[in-house]
């Protein structure tokens, strides 16, 4: 005996369709949100003596990278697509930017965490290595919130269904990626024998998550 | 899957060749001046010897800094260097670093070559050491005026080796006996007894003191025995030297006190770092008083290990030559040291220097025939400052130029090298492309080993080689989460994840940082420590106990024939087994708390109560009747590792009289922990907590993936056991270089020097880590849901497959045979290419004995013929 099919009027939270891989925003124009300021706020960070100064000029260049976020978040909202103009008038752009801020600055202790998991000293250079935390998650945390406008159910329901193809195809997942790859091949250098100041850890992951999410979306304004 | 033993042991027989004919042709030979030289140096001047007679002391290991810093106890040997009748020296010794090259280069004055420090290891039943054939000082001295003069010997036998029956008075000590640091000693210093007698009838009295070398090895250079010891000393020389003061027939006596070399910050050595090159030198006699040198002793610490005058320890051999008007011993590359040329005339200072010249003039001659350089040259030299530029610009031409290698072998093995790895790489690809479901894994698998073997290519790479391990262990660990991350196992995962970082921060590897490690901080919380491994062997045991089915093996009560393995009734009878696993662990905790306590590590206080217990119950009632003990510790350690081997038995019977199946693989494993854990340092024993942490979630990883095809399952679990046997051997304090080899437990339970049992004890002890895992890649494949405590499931574990664990091993050889060779070829290119490298002898030397025994040990002994046995058992 088949069972008879019960519908109610309203619809139930299972049955609402779960965003699609294709339905990552994406950026429309890509020259508009290219991260310029990464490469600039790295060299400032050289140019103010990194090398001799690890934590101080960290803490600088943090204060300018939160600055310089902004401003981008600002642009990747702009840029972003999907919405229509109406749509983007009800949200509310104060609270994403300043989320996209504070949340990835509370990351930054998760991310602190996983630093260490993947190695990172833990008898020493504690303050760096959380310096390095809090600008690594700055810049891979920032674009996603605004990216997804703080739907972290749609957030979760692509994390688990995404692949390397629709990161490859989305200019700012690529460049996350990038960003963390590029961070963890930034310990290479460390363990080699020539002894140059900038050996001195964490400056080359800080180069690499910085360079890597430069070139991540500088790529793809090619391809 | 068909993979067939034939092609894979014909391939490992090609690659094992390939690399034994390099080794073969890669350590050099050198060429040597026969015969003796017969001018001696002083025969053209008017001047005569200044001493007569020698007594001659070396200290093992004795560091610059034991004797001229301030934290030195040589108190007495200060007051001599205040006073100006000890010349000290910092006497640069050529690496390696290891006595029997140190002790050629002292005697024969000639630089080492790499082949000296193997030998060193394993250089009992080695006749061809004998030095009688070349010339050297002793046998100047000995035959200097009409009759030959008495020598007598006393200490590391290594010099009876060397100059077998060339002393008159001899007892040799063996120098491999490290854990003893008193009785070696006491050896030697008996027999001042007579000859420091006035009637005493000697010329030359040789002394080799190895004590402070056994305490560096074991407790490094910091501890408290080091102080007393170098106290010790300082005694000896004020017994002695007060003798030679006091006595009229010791006016001409010479005393020397070197270090043969000396040793690293944990009491190692065989390197080259400024602590193992920088041993102590000192001259004295009363004599050197008129050289009014007004030297200050003790002087401030410094870290480079630099006191007083810079010499190179092999400008002893020339001096010496001088100061007893000897000749000068022909194949020497030592220069006369400066500092002694004013006890003679200001006038012959320069002839006394062209011998030397001459003497360098023939070395060079023979090594390098066509150099024509210096022919003028020599004949033109007019003052002192001349003849030491010449004399310093040969020494470097003919350290250079002391490699010869054998091309044709090395040019052969390279070359079959590389026929070996594309027959295996073709084979390897050629199987799996049939066979294997997904191909891109065996691809990415390959590029994952030739981006490892490019590391052989660089020193420091060479040298912080646990950083790639590292990488890779996690690149590995985070391909095989987004394999089965939708089988729920992230919690699993996390926690490999931890286990992996707690591993990695467990010691300090590699040459370039030192960081406060988890093990420093338990040596520095002893009870922290203990508890660890109390838990370590509680856990083993458990194990034991709970994993298998040895525990009803005891219970007569159950037989096999209506056996259930997930059988817990009964329980109570099996206290028999309980006992007995309780009795074994608690013996191997026993031996690893009175090691400790023997080694000087720090005891909690609870513990010494246990200590003295056990010492008091085996009749041992002076606690510093260190014999006594060392016997009672061989006694237990003999005790402990014979239960393992007992119980192993009774598993066996077990098995095969009464029928109890179902985990004997598991059982012999763990009860193989017990044996590695009893040769694995104290602070690395709570590894073994992790470890089996570990084992247990990839155990859970692949049980839950649900991979069915069997050979995925091998060839993840061998990469997995490859990574993580070389981050664990690099966790536990091993390096790619010859200092680190660990020997303070090549010695458990054996009494005397046997170089076959000490050999083996070594690998054990330094590879317990990788063979842990080696083993642990059996279990968890073939005895999958014993090893995760399904008892209801043991029947589906793929041992009662037949044949089936051949296959399993016959699959890891191969993937273990393709990443061998291509390191193989790669090293060997490496060290081919590098050859003339300022680190040859000191990284990749090293690096490819490292790998000979990775290789031979690890893979051809360990992975395939321990666990092929374990298999058939």
């Amino acid at each position: 005996m088949a069972r008879r099919k019960v519908t109610f009027d309203k619809v139930s939270e299972d049955e609402v369709e779960p965003p699609k891989i294709d339905e990552i925003p994406f950026l429309t124009n890509k020259i508009m949100t290219l991260p310029i300021h990464l490469p600039i706020i790295l060299y400032g960070m050289f140019y103010y003596g990194i090398t001799s100064d690890v934590q101080q000029v960290m803490v600088k260049g943090l204060t300018t990278l939160i600055m310089a976020q902004i401003v981008y978040g600002y642009l990747i909202y702009v840029n972003v697509s999907g919405d229509g103009k109406k749509k983007k008038n009800k949200d509310n752009l104060f609270l994403l930017l300043a989320s996209s801020i504070i949340i990835p600055i509370f990351l930054s202790l998760p991310v602190f965490g996983i630093v260490i998991l993947m190695g990172a000293p833990l008898a020493s250079h504690l303050y760096e290595t959380l310096l390095l935390a809090a600008h690594v998650s700055l810049i891979i945390f920032t674009p996603v919130i605004v990216l997804f406008k703080l739907n972290f159910s749609k957030f979760s329901i692509i994390v688990q269904k995404i692949d390397l193809k629709s990161i490859w195809n989305n200019s700012i997942l690529l460049s996350i990626l990038a960003s963390i790859i590029a961070t963890w091949c930034g310990v290479i250098p460390i363990p080699l024998d020539w002894d140059r100041p900038w050996q001195n850890w964490p400056i080359t992951l800080l180069v690499g998550s910085y360079l890597g999410y430069f070139l991540g979306s500088f790529i793809k304004l090619f391809i | 899957m068909k993979v067939s033993w034939l092609p894979t042991i014909c391939l490992l027989l090609i690659n094992i060749t390939s690399f034994l004919l390099f080794l073969k042709g890669f350590f050099p030979s050198k060429k040597i001046l026969s015969g003796f030289n017969d001018t001696s140096i002083l025969s053209k001047v008017s001047e005569t010897a200044k001493f007569d007679k020698v007594v001659f002391m070396v200290v093992d290991a004795l560091r610059s800094d034991f004797m001229f810093s301030e934290d030195s106890g040589f108190h007495y040997l200060h007051q001599l260097i205040n006073s100006g009748d000890a010349m000290p020296f910092t006497a640069f010794s050529n690496p390696p670093t290891v006595t029997l090259p140190r002790l050629k280069g002292i005697t024969l004055g000639t630089t080492p070559n790499f082949l000296d420090a193997i030998l060193n290891i394993a250089d009992d039943k080695d006749d061809s050491q004998g030095l009688l054939n070349q010339d050297n000082w002793l046998y100047q001295f000995k035959n200097k005026g009409s009759s030959a003069k008495v020598m007598n010997f006393y200490g590391d036998d290594t010099w009876l080796k060397l100059f077998p029956k060339f002393f008159d008075s001899t007892d040799g000590t063996n120098s491999f006996f490290v854990s003893d640091f008193y009785d070696v000693d006491n050896n030697v210093t008996r027999h001042l007894d007579q000859e420091l007698l006035p009637e005493a009838q000697w010329d030359g009295l040789f002394l080799h003191y190895l004590g402070l070398d056994h305490i560096g090895h074991k407790t490094g250079p910091q501890s408290h025995f080091m102080a007393l010891k170098q106290q010790e000393m300082d005694g000896i020389i004020k017994r002695i030297y007060g003798f030679l003061e006091s006595s009229k027939k010791h006016k001409d006596t010479l005393f020397v006190v070197l270090g043969d070399h000396g040793m690293n910050d944990i009491g190692n050595h065989g390197g080259s770092s400024a602590g193992e090159t920088s041993p102590g030198m000192v001259f004295i006699s009363p004599k050197f008083r008129s050289l009014k040198n007004n030297l200050q002793a003790p002087l401030p610490a410094n870290k480079e290990f630099k006191y007083y005058q810079a010499i190179s320890q092999i400008d002893l051999i020339p001096t010496l030559s001088l100061l007893f008007d000897l000749p000068i011993p022909k194949n020497n590359l030592g220069m006369i040291i400066k500092e002694f040329l004013p006890l003679f005339s200001t006038k012959v200072h320069h002839s006394i220097l062209l011998n030397n010249c001459r003497q360098f003039y023939d070395l060079l001659k023979i090594n390098n025939p066509s150099e024509h350089k210096y022919d003028t040259v020599i004949n033109e030299l007019r003052d002192v400052e001349e003849d030491y530029s010449f004399l310093k610009e040969i020494q470097e031409d003919l350290i250079d130029s002391a490699s010869n290698y054998n091309y044709s072998n090395l040019h052969t093995a390279m070359i079959l090298s590389v026929l070996c790895l594309v027959l295996v790489v073709a084979y390897f690809n050629w199987c799996m492309y049939q066979n294997y479901h997904q191909y891109k894994e065996i691809l990415g698998l390959q590029i994952g080993f030739i981006v490892y073997s490019i590391h052989f290519h660089g020193s420091s790479l060479i040298e912080e080689e646990h950083h790639l391990w590292w990488v890779l262990s996690l690149a590995f660990i985070m391909y095989l989460y987004s394999q089965t991350r939708k089988s729920g196992t992230s919690m699993n995962f996390f926690i490999i994840l931890v286990g992996l970082r707690v591993i990695k921060s467990w010691c300090n590897t590699g040459q370039k940082y030192s960081y406060y490690t988890t093990s420093s901080y338990l040596v520095d919380n002893p009870a922290l420590l203990w508890w660890l491994i109390t838990l370590a062997y509680a856990l083993v045991a458990g194990l034991t106990y709970f994993q298998g089915s040895i525990r009803h093996g005891f219970n007569l009560d159950i037989s096999s024939s209506n056996y259930n393995p997930a059988y817990f009734k009964n329980d109570f009878n099996n206290v028999f087994a309980f006992v007995i696993l309780s009795v074994l662990a608690a013996l191997s905790f026993t031996f690893k708390l009175i090691q400790s306590y023997v080694d000087g590590y720090p005891i909690p206080e609870t513990l010494m109560n246990f200590i003295s217990w056990n010492f008091l119950s085996w009749n041992v009632n002076d606690f510093e009747d260190k014999k006594k003990i060392l016997s009672l510790l061989i006694q237990i350690s003999n005790f402990a590792t014979f239960g393992v081997l007992i119980l192993m038995g009774l598993r066996l019977v077990f098995k095969y009289v009464r029928g109890f199946q179902t985990g004997n693989l598991s059982d012999i494993v763990n009860l193989m922990t017990f044996f590695l854990m009893n040769h694995t340092k104290t602070e690395l024993i709570p590894l073994y907590l992790v470890f089996y942490l570990i084992r247990f979630n990839i155990n859970r990883i692949l049980i839950k993936s649900k991979i069915t095809q069997i050979d995925q399952l091998a060839i993840y679990m061998t990469v997995f056991t490859t990574v993580i046997s070389n981050l664990t051997f690099f966790s536990m304090g091993g390096t790619n270089s010859l200092a680190t080899v660990d020997l303070s437990n090549s010695y458990n339970g054996v009494g005397s020097y046997h170089i076959e049992i000490v050999s083996l004890l070594t690998f054990i002890s330094n590879f317990a880590g990788p063979i842990y895992w080696s083993l642990s890649f059996l279990m968890v494949l073939l005895e999958a849901h014993v090893s995760d405590f399904n008892l209801a499931k043991t029947n589906e574990d793929v041992v009662h497959v037949k044949k089936l664990g051949f296959k399993i091993l016959n699959l890891r050889a191969l993937v273990n045979l393709v990443f061998f060779s291509i390191s193989n070829l790669q090293l060997v290119m490496s060290c081919y290419n590098l050859r003339f490298h300022l680190f040859i002898w000191t990284v990749f030397s090293p690096k490819l004995l490292y790998f000979g025994v990775w290789f031979i040990l690890m893979n051809v002994l360990v992975d395939l013929v321990v666990s092929g046995v374990l298999i058939v058992l």
